[in-house]
């Protein structure tokens, strides 16, 4: 039997495309790796049709490269790196399965996107901890897995969150089912006693999910992920800090994080800012980037449920009173830009097309956890790499977004480029590629590789190296599973 | 008895030097005399390990385990040691490593909101420094003299996890020993860029660092780990008046409050737990049942058991659960209060009067805040305790499980197997993170006797039954082979996916299994 008849026997024949123009489309992404077309393009929709592909290609040795999100993709971990592989498109995997709105958790399949769950969320008075503006097409649980930072550090404990339980077939082919979501009983006797798939870790002496999460689809396919929300405010009140010294901002930060008082909390500069919120280009675009100072802090303090003006109130006071020792001011609208435009832009996904591609068609994201101190120094470097390939610092977009509760940052560099510009793709490879060593040498955490920093990360630590490679060889023997990514 | 293996044991004291290897009985006793030793030997001893070997850093945790690799010679560190826990598997052909030497807190980031301590560090060392400087750590339910290290003790869950979370959630980067001897530094440790992150490159290896519980000794040793740190509104020094076990807080700190809320059913006292939890009001929500409060606010069982008849008057019956406010305004305060006596009225629920005196107040508060009741409230009574220990999934669904372990506590209790003077209720638990999660336990008092024990060993596996036979969540119970392999089959089968850890990381089983699992086909 050929390779189609196999996976038509699987999934159906509408499941299965060979189709050129559909390969090409998984073939490359905006990222700067290789392009390599796939074999074949599967779409199961049940995670008894992701076990039997994973079952298939163990007997087969063919590598399989899971998607969930619709594209357009952008780290080059959807792009096969070597030659045979099957892409699993599990994007049509798109149910709700549960809204459980007394524990504050969602049950959904890998399809599901933040503009289907976010509505339904709401009717439940809840919300997501969510992502900065994702684009339309990316799948929550995609998000979750990638450790994709959030945009609510107050609720954001571990680095891991809001990931609760998931679902996973293993690159074994096994069927497992991480956290309070293991078990004792099915998932059906688990809601019947009260339980809700609400705690990530375990079951008993290991945190299963955590060896899933940011694996790049290379332990198993996520078949459905539970994620933790938060209630709904009742009253919600946005505020904009801007300055052109990103320490003063840091400082503040560092203490209105330190005391819980605000929600929404992250730093952006007037490029990222200004390519958020334009709607004419280039005109409009440059007349609001020309309206702001260089760096803007947002964020927003809420009451939810009980006397919530009373508990907006005394917040409120509280960070005016860290404001005023600071010598911050807190405003309602800087430049072009109101807090509550703002506010209301930051809890939907991306308004098409997406942000980063609005300007030049392509955006290129260098990512990295850092701390507060070194955010300056860091920016400093970066823009010197920049400007040191002719690409000006001040068209590169920059968004910093504090994560666990202030313990650490996010940083992130957005370069907009022109896509199939040959200069402009080489230039942007090789900021890339300096960035990370001088970035990484004064601190820059790469928890999330991608790509070609993939292997310069693990260069670095060679004992983590070794002992991830001992978790994939229980997870995945025959590496079946994306394999080439990370160091495996 | 001396460690079997003269070959291991030379090589051991030629790394350590004499004075920090000992196989004198009498000392190997102090480490074998271990609270609910009963349960395995029917006696207070733990079988002596063949030596015990005190470390002072990283190196010579490297080199120990390095030799016990190679002399074939079975490991198990421990930190501040507390119960079985500590040297469960130990005999003559292995060896205790302990940790107290490595005692130093390497760092207090302020900024960045962590702390990186040695395994020895304590609780109480590690918070007194912290409030200097406004800040607060995770105490462990055992109390402030045990290990700071976030994930040295079995679960790691403390009186504060609604606002401190715990050990599992706490973890950033570790420096840790791997059972072969090979150091590994997580996350930012391992790429050089610092103690403030555990996870990555790539997926994270705080998977097999620890679950709901710890490894408890069975996958190497952990050196230093940092450990998130919270927010503190108190003074920096604490003010205690007052002569052991007595003491007082001289004054309730400025805006810190304390209360007992109780409620007619368990069904109130669920929902007004959860409410009080998520609304963020509160610095902890912790689920102390009147004969642990009393045993912890009294200096013998006579007094306390006074005590208890006298709260007993007041509860009736009605469960409560300590709730302290803390804030750093009056503003904040008022908010607080406020919205804390609005849900009790809401549930119907009222204040334990007896906790709203003044010097009560001042006593309790600070057992609560530094975590000194421990002793008391679970060890005099009878010297001995354990019981149905619940995960770390639900409040809701822990405490029903706990109600219906009441039930068959019970029976233990007409036989006189179980200490029943003091009721039958006498859940702890607390609520994680704003009530996201949280956890119970249905804590048990025996006296040394064997049947006692037997009895207590049998309560323990029904209430295992219960869980499997009902769906709740996995009691705590559940580690080593036989706790493994009777709950593996029920969930996924996760018992073969540990056991391949254990197989790939400890390829000669030296890093003592009795506590994690074994790599055992």
């Amino acid at each position: 039997m050929s390779v189609k008849e196999d996976l038509v026997k699987i999934v159906g024949k509408s499941k299965v495309s060979e189709a050129p123009e559909d390969l090409d489309k998984y073939a490359k992404d905006e990222s700067p790796v290789h392009p390599v077309r796939p074999r074949c393009v599967v779409r199961p929709g049940s995670a008894d049709e992701v076990q039997k592909l994973v079952n298939w290609a163990n007997e087969t040795l063919t590598p399989l490269v899971p998607v969930s999100s619709g594209p357009p993709h952008f780290r080059g971990d959807t792009v096969p790196s070597t030659g045979g592989a099957v892409i699993v498109d599990i994007s049509g995997m798109k149910r709700i399965m549960r809204i459980d709105s007394e524990h504050r958790i969602a049950m959904v399949e890998p399809g599901v996107t933040f503009g289907e769950l976010i509505p339904e969320l709401a009717k439940e008075g809840l919300r997501l901890n969510m992502p900065l503006l994702p684009r339309a097409t990316k799948s929550v649980v995609g998000s979750l897995l990638e450790r994709e930072p959030v945009i609510m550090p107050q609720y954001h404990w571990d680095l891991a969150d809001p990931l609760a339980c998931t679902e996973v077939i293993y690159g074994t082919g096994d069927m497992f089912r991480t956290g309070s979501a293991a078990g004792p009983g099915d998932l059906q006797q688990q809601w019947e006693v009260g339980a809700a798939q609400n705690e990530a870790a375990g079951p008993v002496q290991a945190d299963f999910y955590r060896l899933i999460q940011g694996a790049q689809g290379t332990m198993g396919i996520v078949t459905w992920a539970t994620v933790r929300c938060e209630r709904m405010p009742s009253i919600e009140e946005p505020f904009l800090v801007g300055s052109s010294k990103l320490d003063d901002l840091l400082e503040f930060v560092r203490w209105i994080l330190r005391r819980r008082l605000v929600d929404d909390c992250l730093l952006l500069n007037n490029t990222d800012l200004a390519h958020i919120l334009a709607t004419e280009w280039p005109r409009g675009y440059e007349s609001l980037k020309n309206s702001l100072p260089p760096w803007i802090l947002f964020f927003s303090i809420s009451g939810v449920k009980y006397f919530p003006e009373e508990e907006l109130n005394y917040q409120k006071e509280a960070v005016a009173n860290i404001a005023k020792s600071l010598k911050i001011e807190l405003l309602k609208a800087i430049g072009k830009v109101s807090a509550f435009e703002l506010l209301k832009v930051l809890h939907k996904p991306s308004e098409e097309p997406y942000w980063k591609l609005r300007d030049k068609g392509s955006c290129y994201d260098i990512f990295f956890l850092t701390v507060h101190d070194k955010l300056p120094e860091l920016v400093s470097v970066m823009n010197g790499i920049a400007e040191s390939y002719e690409y000006p610092a001040s068209n590169m977009g920059i968004y910093i977004q504090p994560v666990v509760q202030g313990v650490s940052c996010h940083c992130e560099f957005n370069l907009f480029f022109e896509p199939g510009n040959p200069k402009e793709e080489d230039k942007i490879r090789a900021i890339s590629e300096a960035a990370f060593e001088a970035l990484a040498n004064r601190g820059a955490f790469f928890s999330r590789p991608y790509g070609p920093w993939a292997d310069m990360a693990y260069r670095r630590d060679s004992v983590t190296t070794i002992s991830l490679r001992k978790i994939k060889d229980i997870y995945d023997p025959n590496k079946i599973m994306n394999p080439g990514k990370l160091c495996f | 008895m001396a460690l079997k293996n003269r070959d291991a044991y030379k090589a051991l004291e030629d790394v350590l030097g004499p004075d920090y290897i000992s196989e004198e009985p009498a000392i190997l006793d102090t480490y074998a005399f271990q609270w609910g030793a009963e349960l395995f030997t029917s006696t207070p001893f733990l079988p002596r390990s063949g030596a015990v070997t005190l470390p002072g850093g990283t190196e010579d945790v490297q080199a120990i385990v390095k030799i016990c690799n190679k002399y074939n010679v079975r490991y198990k560190a421990f930190s501040t040691g507390w119960g079985f826990y500590s040297g469960l598997g130990l005999d003559d052909t292995a060896i205790q490593i302990d940790l107290r030497r490595m005692n130093r807190i390497i760092e207090i980031n302020e900024k960045s909101m962590y702390a990186v301590v040695e395994p020895y560090v304590i609780s109480s060392q590690l918070q007194a420094e912290l409030m200097k400087r406004g800040l607060n750590c995770n105490i462990i339910g055992a109390g402030c003299n045990t290990s700071a290290l976030p994930m040295a003790a079995h679960q790691g869950l403390g009186h504060t996890a609604v606002s401190t979370s715990y050990g599992d959630r706490n973890v950033l980067a570790v420096e840790w020993v791997l059972p072969d001897g090979e150091l590994l530094k997580l996350g930012t440790l391992g790429s050089g860029a610092g103690w403030f992150c555990g996870d990555g490159p790539g997926p994270s290896l705080r998977g097999i660092l620890r679950g709901p519980q710890s490894v408890m000794g069975g996958l190497g040793v952990f050196t230093k780990a940092a450990t998130k740190i919270y927010p503190w509104y108190g003074p920096p020094r604490q003010e205690v008046e007052g002569v052991s076990p007595n003491y007082k807080l001289k004054e309730v700190p400025k805006n810190f409050s304390i209360h007992y809320p109780i409620f007619a059913t368990w069904g109130k006292f669920l929902e007004a737990a959860l409410e009080i939890s998520e609304s963020k009001i509160a610095m902890l929500v912790d689920r102390i049942s009147p004969p642990m409060l009393a045993q912890a606010l009294t200096a013998s069982n006579d007094e306390g058991a006074e005590l208890f008849a006298r709260i007993n008057e007041e509860t009736r019956g009605r469960p409560g659960f300590v709730v302290i406010l803390t804030s750093e305004s009056d503003a904040e305060l008022a908010y607080k209060e406020k919205v804390l006596a609005h849900i009790v009225k809401e549930k119907e629920g009222e204040y334990l009067a007896f906790i709203e005196q003044d010097d009560v107040k001042r006593e309790y508060l600070w057992m609560e805040l530094r975590v000194t009741m421990p002793l008391r409230e679970v060890f005099r009574s009878t010297g001995r305790f354990l019981g149905s220990i619940g995960d770390s999934a639900l409040f809701q669904t822990s405490v029903r499980m706990m109600i219906e372990a009441m039930e068959i506590k019970k029976e233990y209790q007409e036989k006189k197997l179980m200490r029943a003077d003091d009721g039958t209720d006498c859940i702890w638990g607390v609520t994680i993170e704003s009530g996201h999660t949280g956890h119970a336990e249905q804590v048990v008092f025996v006296h040394p006797t064997p049947e006692a024990w037997k009895a207590l060993a049998e309560f323990s596996e029904r209430c295992e039954d219960l869980a499997l036979d009902k769906h709740y969540t996995v009691p705590i119970t559940v580690w080593g082979d036989r706790g493994h392999d009777k709950f593996g089959p029920y969930l996924c089968n996760y018992h073969n996916w540990l056991r391949k850890f254990k197989k790939s990381f400890d390829p000669r089983g030296v890093s003592e299994p009795a506590m994690y699992i074994s790599a055992k086909e």
